[in-house]
């Protein structure tokens, strides 16, 4: 992985692009490793965990987007 | 923006079209860069006219979308599967409310009978910013050059 130079507060243009690309990322990271997750027999309650929000959330913000769901 | 039946459809039908090219993309929701994709690829034509008379289309809008990410990220992406269509109602982007509105203030401004896709890129020249801009930017389309080629492309009234 090559380093990321993030852009300074200077450029906010740039700056704020990267914001926008590195939440993007970290929303398909998230579905990504979700969805192995469950796969490899992760429960739900273990998914939130990991994330750092409660079970009620997670389930309701990544459900819709994985194929398999745990219990 | 829907002052007939046709419109209500083609509307649904630029909608639909941006919830599939975001799911391609690995994203939940569709943003205004999704919306200009997916008018490019209307029945009517005439955002296909006038994208083509700047050298682009589909495969291009989604090129220069995914360069801007890769731009801003210098290089650094991750492989996900393919998301489901999300359940339920169909949501978006605040970006994608703001385009439609502009869309519907240009469709307004030019008095015209139906709703086609070219007014949604002048609605895109309305954004004051964002990851749509961005991708033409990256593709030499200025709001002005865009602008252009889109009242080219309208339909006589």
């Amino acid at each position: 992985m090559s380093p990321l130079e993030i852009p300074s507060a200077d450029d906010p243009r740039a700056a704020l692009a990267t914001v926008v690309a590195l939440r993007r990322l970290a929303d398909q990271l998230e579905r990504a490793a979700t969805q192995a997750a469950l796969a490899q027999g992760w429960t739900w309650s273990q998914v939130a965990a990991a994330l750092g929000v409660s079970k009620q959330a997670a389930h309701k913000r990544l459900a819709p987007h994985v194929t398999s769901t745990g219990a | 923006m829907v002052g007939t039946l046709t419109d209500a459809r083609t509307i649904r039908a630029l909608l639909e079209g941006a919830e599939r090219e975001s799911a391609a993309m690995g994203e939940p929701e569709p943003g205004a860069e999704h919306v200009l994709i997916s008018a490019a690829l209307l029945p009517d034509g005439t955002a296909a006219r006038a994208l083509a008379s700047l050298g682009l289309d589909a495969d291009a809008l989604r090129a220069a979308v995914q360069g801007v990410h890769s731009d801003a990220l210098g290089g650094i992406s991750v492989t996900v599967p393919v998301t489901p269509r999300t359940r339920g109602v169909m949501r978006s982007q605040d970006s994608v409310r703001e385009l439609l509105r502009a869309t519907a203030r240009e469709r307004s401004a030019h008095a015209s009978k139906r709703f086609v896709s070219a007014h949604v890129l002048l609605g895109v020249t309305e954004l004051e910013g964002g990851t749509a801009l961005l991708a033409l930017e990256r593709l030499d389309v200025t709001p002005a050059r865009l602008r252009a080629a889109a009242e080219s492309a309208l339909p006589v009234t």
